[in-house]
């Protein structure tokens, strides 16, 4: 359960988020939507405590993410390429995950094979180091260590941006099986709203740092988008 | 056109996100500097004087020119610490209709408006007046100036392509040490001096004028080495760090270490970093080469008797010489990886006590490349021990506080070729209390009793210090709590 209470974000006097409540339940998916520059990856940094707030809290199950670090157990986040560790190859990197949340050889393995059809390999057994991977290929390994360790809570910023076709409709699915099996809750923010609305139950518009409107997912969600989006966001988008 | 890049570099300097708290400290180094060059002149000035009392000179100008290899030496020597090697956020200007040999020409010529090229100008000006005018004439004392400055030139082109180019390949310093110490054996057994052609060449210069052909000649050549190999640098694939070909695979034999706890798993992790990587790997050769400091100081026992208090500053630097180059810059390394380190569920206090553990390690490996200069008498013994001593239990602690303290971006991933970023003004200052420091412990022990007691006194200090080791890993990891959001705002590319 993910609350954010408040919670404000400026830039000299420039105010880019303002959100009075907003409360996540455990294991809904959730997608953020919204133009460029509307908020969103401020949210997700802010959720992680590494963007300090202006004014409001974030917890994550009851724990205040600015003072204290258990709720980094169970969150896994992934938001751009400077959350992996670019030095390392792939197998590299994921044994150092492994070692960091106490993961044994076997249940690494285990885990690693979840992402066998995702990976294509392209990422295992290639002698090459993250920062030599193209933008898509650093993508997954990117998704792959954010979801390793039984979080509860996975943070993604645009995780379809960059993969090629046949990876999204893999990486859907695979987001679908992490959803039905462990109950995770996602927080999926993109620009694909095709992907968002069959992904999510529940989707955040935010424009201009504020929720515009809160949705939960129905047949029409897609077109309500689409019609605000196509700058008509004066025909009523329905709860 | 000239004009349009000059106004980019002045504002991304304007423009950086330090500039603010840099300005002040900017101002006060130059107006430092300022009276430093004055000093300087001044000293040019009464040079010829200097000269008249000391005994058995001879000829000033003779004299003058024996030392000028030195000079040229010791200037390589600044020049490789205090000259800033162009830079220029290339990748922006490449698919312009922009020429990449203009950008590189406005490049080298930029770097000569340094104020280091101006040093042997006013060093040797005074006395081209005083002495050499008189002596020989105004135009040969014009040519001699020339000649002098030419070398100086040429040196500032050496200068570049050696940090860009050699500065971490091993073999390069191996090399120089082992012209520095064949130089010591020549001159102490055979009374050889590798230097005198310097001296030769410059007191010919002034017979035969045309000599003056052969400074310039060098620093033309140096010039259009500069220009040759900066251009092919141009290209991405060169500009991305050269791995040495084939992936870096000693750290594989180290993987014993990650199997026993977390502080180890990253203590191997931050060696993989250092190793991977071309700018932090000269950092270690650096560190390797300056061990062999000592050998300036112990050789010449005129000057450095067994007394000396530089040997606390010489003990400090050899041990200390990673900690402070690699601790200078201890969050900057990490830069693209911030994000990672503080999203992790990993303890703030492994990852702290894993960095002081790797710098520890390096000092110990000084020490234990030190223990050789025993050869010059058990006083080099107890300079390498109580300045190692004292390194690992207070300069350790005390870079890595410092280093909190206005850190500077650095992309490992650029080579250096174009990216000299991290080092401000507040790099250089922190210099100061770790080189200081030990005299504060040294100089009452050593007035009140005597010089092997200052000595004792630093290492008892560096012992307490290591004692206190884990009360000040925890007060680092609060002080990184206080510091994280500023932390991750600075280290952004």
């Amino acid at each position: 359960m993910i609350i954010l209470e408040n919670l404000r974000k400026s830039y000299n006097k420039n105010e880019v988020l303002n959100i009075s409540r907003l409360e996540i339940p455990q294991g809904e998916s959730f997608g953020l939507v919204g133009n460029n520059g509307a908020g969103k990856t401020t949210m997700f940094r802010i959720i992680l405590d590494l963007i300090r707030a202006t004014a409001g809290q974030v917890t994550i199950e009851g724990n205040d993410v600015s003072k204290t670090e258990e709720w980094k157990k169970f969150t896994g986040s992934f938001i751009d390429e400077k959350f992996l560790i670019d030095y390392l190859n792939p197998e590299e990197y994921f044994n150092f995950l492994a070692k960091i949340y106490g993961i044994n050889q076997t249940d690494l393995q285990l885990f690693l094979n979840r992402f066998e059809e995702l990976f294509n390999d392209e990422i295992l057994g290639v002698k090459k180091y993250i920062r030599d991977l193209s933008k898509g290929n650093k993508k997954k390994v990117g998704i792959a260590s954010a979801l390793i360790g039984n979080p509860s809570v996975v943070l993604l910023d645009e995780p379809f941006e960059n993969l090629d076709p046949t990876s999204q409709i893999r990486l859907k699915k695979l987001l679908r099986e992490f959803q039905q099996n462990k109950q995770v809750s996602f927080l999926i923010s993109s620009h694909d709203l095709n992907h968002v609305t069959e992904i999510c139950e529940r989707i955040v518009l935010l424009e201009k740092g504020k929720v515009y409107t809160d949705l939960q997912v129905n047949e029409s969600t897609l077109a309500q988008l689409n019609e605000y989006f196509s700058g008509n966001a004066a025909v009523a988008i329905e709860e | 056109m000239v004009q349009q890049l000059l106004k980019h570099q002045w504002l991304s300097f304007r423009r950086s996100s330090s500039f603010g708290r840099e300005i002040g400290m900017t101002i006060f180094i130059a107006f430092i500097a300022i009276i430093i060059f004055f000093f300087i002149f001044i000293m040019a000035l009464a040079l010829p004087k200097i000269l008249e009392d000391i005994p058995d000179v001879g000829n000033p100008f003779t004299f003058i020119n024996s030392f000028l290899g030195y000079y040229f030496l010791s200037e390589l020597f600044i020049r490789y610490f205090a000259q800033k090697t162009p830079v220029l956020s290339v990748e922006p200007y490449l698919p312009l209709p922009i020429n990449r040999s203009f950008i590189i020409k406005f490049l080298l010529v930029k770097s000569i408006f340094h104020p280091i090229n101006l040093i042997s100008i006013i060093l040797f000006t005074p006395f081209a007046i005083q002495i050499v005018a008189p002596q020989e004439g105004t135009f040969v004392a014009l040519v001699w100036l020339a000649a002098i400055f030419f070398t100086s030139m040429a040196l500032h082109f050496f200068n570049i392509i050696f940090k860009k180019y050699l500065d971490d390949k091993s073999w390069v310093w191996a090399l120089i040490i082992g012209i520095a110490i064949l130089n010591y054996f020549f001159a102490d057994i055979i009374s050889l001096d590798l230097l005198a052609p310097v001296a030769w060449f410059f007191n010919k210069v002034v017979v035969y004028t045309v000599l003056l052909a052969v400074p310039i000649t060098l620093f033309i050549v140096m010039a259009i080495f500069s220009y040759r190999f900066m251009i092919k640098q141009l290209y991405l694939e060169e500009m991305a760090t050269q791995t040495g070909g084939g992936i870096e695979k000693y750290t594989e034999k180290l993987s014993f270490l990650g199997r026993s706890g977390l502080v180890n798993t990253l203590l191997l992790q931050e060696l993989k970093m250092i190793l991977r990587h071309k700018r932090t790997k000269s950092v270690i050769t650096i560190s390797l080469f300056f061990v062999a400091y000592g050998l300036l100081f112990f050789t010449n026992k005129e000057s450095y008797p067994p007394d000396s208090p530089w040997f606390v500053f010489l003990g400090i630097f050899m041990s200390g010489i990673f900690t402070i180059n690699y601790g200078q810059f201890l969050w900057s390394w990490n830069t693209n990886q911030m994000d990672f380190f503080f999203t992790r569920p990993m303890a703030m206090n492994s990852w702290i006590k894993s960095r002081y553990q790797l710098i520890l390690f390096s000092c110990v490996l000084s020490m234990i490349l030190s223990v050789p200069y025993v050869y010059f008498g058990w006083h080099a013994l107890w300079i390498v021990l109580s300045g190692g001593l004292y390194n690992i239990g207070i300069n350790i602690p005390l870079m890595m506080r410092l280093s909190l303290w206005s850190p500077k971006p650095i992309d490992l991933n650029r080579s250096s070729m174009f990216n000299y970023s991290g080092a401000g003004i507040a790099q250089w200052i922190m210099g100061i209390p770790v080189m200081a420091g030990p005299y504060i412990f040294y100089t009452p022990f050593a007035i009140i009793f005597n010089n092997n007691a200052g000595l004792i006194a630093i290492a008892v200090a560096g012992i307490i210090g290591f004692s206190m080791r884990d009360i000040f890993i925890k007060y680092m990891v609060r002080e990184l709590q206080s510091n994280k959001y500023t932390l991750i705002k600075n280290l952004v590319i």
